[in-house]
């Protein structure tokens, strides 16, 4: 049996901040994205702040409200957030090189093959646990289990500062009595799906025959019914493997609240810029799907993907996808305030030949985009853009490609799609 | 109780085959104190706010001192009690 750790780093942006203004240990504290422009949403916030009821992803103000105007914010750190990241994985690489990482601030360890040198998981995840607290001064929770659904799991139990062991012995009674959502990748569609049929625990999902969870959620049915039932056998990706990148994508919060689809194209059409050019940077090949999302400005997510007839690289194909998917979707209850697109299903550069009669047109945008390429390389990434989005002075100003540092995680964004 | 940074002015030795080690410390009014050994180099958070620090364990005058240095500024200061 396998012996696996997930270890998450607590209120991560928040605890590196603390590390900077220690005076701020005993009051509300909130890390936020820059005000001006319009990113002053709470990224993170310490465990005093959370006390107060605050909130990931509302606004300064609703979160100045909650803590009656004694909220200390920050503006997000991200170079110093990546070096204290980079710091802990050091320390996880002391116990084994199967690690991967599951955004900045949480990891997947497995410590199979450590175990007789270092002593069982649970005292391994002790190690790691005093080592990352006496060493960086944050502290992360870890969950220890046999495989990597339920370690994540165990991670999300006991916070701040703790390890949580589930065991082949005990899975049934910590984890099946948990509700739904707390499993992994069950968003907010998957889990009204589950309900609607009278299923609210991990443990209903685990003792419901599988055809029911198939018939209902398509093949994610069947992973779902695994996940809760301890046979996930995916592998921890190491070092090697994790460099292999799995999708690439930007999102932006715009500086105004968009009302229109022709706004709403502006900016796909320039995320799309910047996506396929670091595609074409990557040496991928090139991407057979392509997502979109939005955020509203009630802060509610929606999404979906599609997967392209042909592979492409090139940006006007990523950003027509994205149209037509955006139309499906997005009903305009509210105005849009962010948006995000990514390509992933990479060609590795070896392409299926189609009959496809606009071959010719494929090959003409390739070489145009390779020019595109070669005059930003020169010039810088502002140097050449498109009419639409010189209509928009400050979006013109934006070299998405080139500020590009964090994707942070868009788990709630969208839920998988079934093809 | 809070504590102050304190940067300070190192005189240091780099070893032949690597490694760093300070000397003397040097005060804003040009007094100078001698560091007799480092006990322990290791990574520990500082009581006076900073990022991923590097803490020597020194003995000065015969007392036992902490003496921090920030790797990405190359810049070492000690701590200042505040009461």
């Amino acid at each position: 049996m396998r012996t696996i750790l997930h270890s998450d780093l607590n209120n991560f942006y928040a605890s590196v901040e603390l590390l900077k203004h220690p005076e701020c240990k005993d009051v509300p504290v909130a890390v936020c994205g820059s005000v001006e422009d319009r990113h002053g949403i709470v990224l993170a916030k310490n465990q005093i702040a959370k006390s107060f009821g605050v909130k990931t992803g509302e606004t300064i103000w609703e979160a100045q409200k909650k803590c009656k105007n004694n909220l200390i914010t920050f503006t997000a750190d991200f170079p110093a957030y990546l070096r204290v990241s980079q710091a802990v994985r050091e320390i996880y690489s002391r116990f084994t090189d199967h690690i991967e990482s599951f955004g900045i601030d949480e990891c997947w360890l497995d410590v199979t093959d450590s175990v007789k040198i270092f002593g069982t998981g649970e005292q391994i995840a002790e190690k790691i646990r005093t080592a990352v607290k006496e060493e960086i001064g944050v502290t992360v929770s870890i969950g220890v289990s046999f495989n990597k659904v339920f370690a994540k799991l165990g991670s999300d139990m006991k916070k701040p500062d703790a390890i949580t062991v589930i065991s082949s012995e005990n899975y049934k009674q910590t984890v099946w009595k948990l509700p739904v959502e707390e499993l992994l990748y069950v968003g907010k569609s998957t889990k009204h799906k589950l309900n609607s049929i009278g299923i609210h625990t991990i443990g209903e999902i685990a003792t419901t025959n599988p055809k029911i969870l198939t018939g209902l959620l398509g093949v994610w049915g069947k992973t779902l019914y695994a996940y809760a039932n301890g046979l996930d056998t995916s592998a921890v990706n190491d070092k090697k493997h994790s460099e292999s990148i799995k999708s690439i994508g930007n999102s932006m919060t715009v500086y105004k609240d968009l009302h229109t689809f022709d706004e709403v194209k502006t900016i796909i059409l320039l995320l799309s810029e910047s996506v396929a050019g670091r595609l074409r940077d990557s040496g991928q090949g090139k991407a057979s799907t392509v997502k979109v999302y939005a955020t509203d400005n009630q802060l509610e997510s929606y999404g979906k993907q599609t997967k392209l007839s042909f592979p492409t690289s090139s940006a006007i194909d990523i950003a027509n996808a994205c149209y037509n998917l955006f139309e499906q979707f997005y009903k305009w209850q509210n105005p849009v305030r962010a948006v995000g697109v990514s390509v992933c299903n990479f060609t590795l550069g070896i392409e299926q030949l189609s009959i496809d009669l606009n071959g010719k047109h494929g090959e003409k945008l390739d070489r145009l985009d390779c020019v595109v390429d070669g005059i930003r390389k020169k010039y810088g990434n502002k140097s050449l853009q498109r009419a639409r989005i010189l209509q928009d002075k400050k979006l013109a100003g934006i070299d998405v490609k080139g500020e590009h540092v964090i994707h942070p995680g868009h788990s709630d964004a969208y839920e998988i799609e079934d093809e | 109780m809070y504590y102050e940074k304190v940067y300070v002015k190192i005189i240091a030795e780099f070893a032949r085959f690597g490694g760093l080690t300070p000397k003397i410390i040097v005060w804003d009014n040009d007094e100078k104190f001698n560091v007799d050994c480092v006990k322990d180099v290791s990574r520990a958070p500082c009581k006076s706010g900073g990022v991923l620090p590097e803490r020597y364990t020194v003995t000065v005058l015969g007392q036992l001192k902490y003496l921090y240095y920030e790797k990405d500024k190359r810049r070492w200061f000690v701590e200042r009690e505040i009461v």
